[in-house]
Order: structure tokens, then C-alpha cells, then sequence
């Protein structure tokens, strides 16, 4: 059978098979997500110990060291 | 690391930089969050230069390093203290209190570490070559965007790495629009077929275009 002269609409994109679950999350909002994936998770338990106030805090001293900096 | 899609699964690359790591690991930003959570879900090749890694890590154990020495000249005073006011077992006894902070910094320190390398594991941490230092160095000398020594080898270790890589979609997020928002590192950039982005919402947006869910 000869190839058709044009390709059919739609890009690949479109064509990309995404679980429900994914597809759910691409359109979610940041703030509406609960579940955290497994290294998050785990990143989060490891640096628990640190105040929320003193990692800001520490971000914020590098943000303007960075700033500084040449 | 077990898990990693293989170069031939791969269709997104986003590379990130020093500000990625601080936001994400250190202050746990929730659409930085989102953001790893998608490129775990979809697959996603988060590619970080071995420099900004280091730069992340040195900041932070710089800070903790600080408390450990404000310790140590603690003890300093106290020795004096004891030695000319006769306080010696008050000084004991505040010595053994400043004993277990430190071990408790020493422990903390390690784990700053080990999520680090955790986060680390999770990533392609581009190295810092010979052949890349010097091209740095050069548009560092030559006064050339992104300006600063540090920015200059970030973007050329991932313009080397980009050059060499080639994904369906390749995003360089930085948060950092006022050292790399210039007119020749976008071009850079756009020659190797990758978008620098300085809002995370954009990646998000850019994905969902990707994977046609936008």
C-alpha cells in the first residue's frame, strides 16, 4: 500500500501514551500535591532536624553570597 | 543508580544548577518539589553540573563549619574563665554541654551529606573537564555572560554536555535571571536545541506541552 502524501494531524506529542496517574499529576497544581516521591521523601526525613526558619535562612545567605560574588 | 531511564528512553533532559539544589534539598520549595516528583514520574534526565553540586555542598558545610568553630572559641574564653575567676567545674560542666552540640553539628553534617548524595545519585552530574575549565576560564577573562567564574563553568559544562547529548526536549532551568538572562547564552543555548527557562512554572508548562496534555 503507498505511504499517504501527508502525515496524519496531530504531533507525537499527542500520540505519547501517559497513565492516568500521570497525566494527573502534569496537571496538577504544585500547592494541590500530597504525595512525595520515595528520594524526596527520604531527603525530607534526613534533613528534618533543620528548622524550616534556619533553612531559609542559610538559602537566603548564599542567594546574596552568590550574588556577590565575581 | 538503579531505576535510571537508559540513554535510548530518554526524550527530556533538564539541566539544572546550584539555585535547583538549594531551593529543592535544602529548602524543600514546593514547585522545585513538583518538579522532581514529574522528572521520577515521566522519566525524566535531570542533569546537574559536578561544580554547582560542590558549590551547593560547600555552602552548606561552610555554615555548619561556622557553628563548629563559634564552639571552639567558646572553649577558648572558657579556659581563660576558668583559669582567672576559679570557676572550673561551672566551666566543666558548660565544656560537656558544648561537647554534645558539637557532635550533634558533626551528625547533621553528615546528613546535609547524605541527602546530597542521594539527590545527586538521582541526577547525570556532569564533570568538570580540562577542556571545559579552560573555555570558562576564557569567557570569565574575556568579561563574557554569565559573567561571574562560577556561572561561566556551569554554563559551559552544560553546553558541552548539550552539545554532545541530544533529547526531543532539553530545558536549562535557572532561577538566576541576572546572571544568565543575556542575549548570548539564550543563543548558546538555542544552537543546541535546549530553552533556558527562570520561572519553575515554566518548565511544568513546557512539559505538559511535551507530553500534549497542555
Amino acid at each position: 500500500m503507498p505511504k499517504p502524501k501527508y502525515a496524519k494531524r496531530g504531533s507525537s506529542n499527542s500520540q505519547r501514551k501517559l497513565t492516568e496517574n500521570q497525566r494527573r499529576l502534569l496537571l496538577a497544581t504544585p500547592e494541590t500535591v500530597t504525595e512525595r516521591d520515595p528520594i524526596t521523601r527520604k531527603i525530607r526525613e534526613l534533613l528534618s532536624v533543620f528548622p524550616l526558619e534556619l533553612r531559609r535562612r542559610w538559602a537566603e545567605e548564599w542567594r546574596e553570597e552568590h550574588r556577590r560574588s565575581k | 543508580m538503579a531505576g535510571r531511564a537508559s540513554e535510548k528512553q530518554i526524550e527530556v533532559v533538564l539541566a539544572i544548577e546550584t539555585n535547583f539544589v538549594i531551593g529543592y534539598v535544602w529548602e524543600g520549595v514546593t514547585i522545585l518539589e513538583h518538579i522532581w516528583n514529574l522528572c521520577q514520574q515521566f522519566r525524566i534526565e535531570v542533569v546537574i553540573p559536578e561544580i554547582a553540586l560542590s558549590e551547593a555542598r560547600s555552602s552548606l558545610m561552610k555554615r555548619i563549619d561556622r557553628q563548629v568553630e563559634a564552639i571552639r572559641q567558646f572553649r577558648f574564653w572558657l579556659n581563660d574563665i576558668a583559669r582567672a575567676a576559679g570557676m572550673k567545674e561551672q566551666v566543666r560542666q558548660i565544656k560537656q554541654c558544648l561537647d554534645g552540640i558539637e557532635t550533634e553539628l558533626q551528625r547533621r553534617k553528615q546528613l546535609i551529606l547524605k541527602a546530597l548524595e542521594m539527590f545527586a545519585q538521582a541526577c547525570t552530574v556532569v564533570p568538570l573537564t580540562p577542556q571545559v575549565w579552560a573555555r570558562a576560564y576564557v569567557r570569565w577573562k574575556a568579561n563574557m555572560p554569565p559573567f561571574k567564574e562560577l556561572d561561566c563553568l556551569v554554563a559551559e559544562t552544560l553546553l558541552e554536555f548539550l552539545r554532545r547529548r541530544r533529547a526531543k526536549l532539553s530545558l536549562f532551568l535557572t532561577m538566576d535571571a541576572e546572571d544568565f538572562d543575556h542575549p548570548e547564552i539564550h543563543e548558546a543555548f538555542r544552537q543546541r536545541k535546549a530553552l533556558m527557562l527562570f520561572d519553575p512554572y515554566d518548565v511544568v508548562v513546557e512539559f505538559r506541552k511535551f507530553y500534549g496534555v497542555a
